[in-house]
């Protein structure tokens, strides 16, 4: 009478093994999974910090560009330096080096350090380094994993 | 007596049905979990690889003056190559007479993974 109750329920060792199985399958499948994402979320993030250390490398050339252009365009050396000083903000230049930083984010900056050529008008890369903070395994070439 | 095995046997059958009923539920429940594990590690593989591709040819521009000898020419200012299974694609713009600005990206069956650009003096 009381396996009838049970509706055919019944808890016998096939049960206790299947339930064993299922368990594992699903932490394997969401093992699996995890790790995955991880993966994927940790290859992102290398990519972005790549990214942004590029726009800024990008945004440095720019500004050598926009100096060498206004060094181009001037006739004396002092007109030029009073042409850059006037155009580009958050500039240094002292004897014949530029010098100017472009944040790539709140633990990372690219500084550059421009030597003026007074005779061909031009300039040249005398530094060009991204400083970071170090903070968080975050280096140069994206973050330490 | 008969009576009594049939209906023993009866109830393992059940159980066994609620077995494979469970076990085939739960299957279902993981195999979506492994296919989507997978697709991500080959998203993760893909864009590793692409990163690896981007970053020596975003160099290689920089330190060739954007010279692109090993690249074939598509259209003016667009140049393409083949790595594996990745399609490099290189837009270079002149921006004046000693700078050029190039494009860079890496794409896998037209699904863009990654994309640069840089700038590079021509001397």
């Amino acid at each position: 009478m009381k396996k009838e109750k049970s509706n055919g329920i019944t808890i016998g060792y096939a049960s206790i093994i299947t339930v064993f199985m299922i368990l594992i399958f699903v932490t394997f499948s969401i093992l699996s999974f995890r790790q995955a994402s991880s993966s994927l979320s940790r290859v992102e993030r290398t990519i972005e910090v790549l990214n942004a250390n590029y726009e800024a490398d990008t945004a440095g050339m720019k500004m050598k560009m926009k100096i060498d252009d206004m060094l181009k365009n001037s006739k004396t050396i002092d007109e030029a330096i009073i042409a850059i000083k006037n155009e580009v903000e958050s500039i240094n230049i002292y004897d014949n080096m530029v010098e100017y930083t472009i944040i790539i984010n709140d633990k990372a900056k690219l500084e550059v350090l421009l030597t003026i050529d007074q005779i061909e008008m031009k300039s040249e890369i005398n530094s060009w380094k991204i400083i970071t903070t170090n903070e968080e395994g975050y280096t140069q070439q994206g973050f330490d994993f | 007596m008969k009576i009594e095995r049939k209906s023993k046997f009866y109830v393992f059958l059940i159980e066994i049905l609620w077995c494979v009923f469970f076990l085939a539920l739960s299957s279902i429940v993981c195999t979506h979990f492994f296919v989507k594990g997978s697709e991500l590690k080959d998203e993760a593989i893909n864009k590793s690889n692409a990163t690896i591709i981007a970053n020596n040819v975003a160099e290689t521009m920089r330190i060739s003056d954007g010279v692109m000898n090993d690249f074939q020419e598509i259209s003016t200012g667009h140049f393409q190559k083949q790595i594996e299974k990745y399609t490099v694609d290189v837009h270079s713009v002149s921006l004046n007479d000693n700078y050029r600005e190039h494009k860079i990206q890496i794409s896998i069956n037209d699904k863009i993974l990654i994309e640069y650009v840089v700038v590079s003096e021509v001397n």
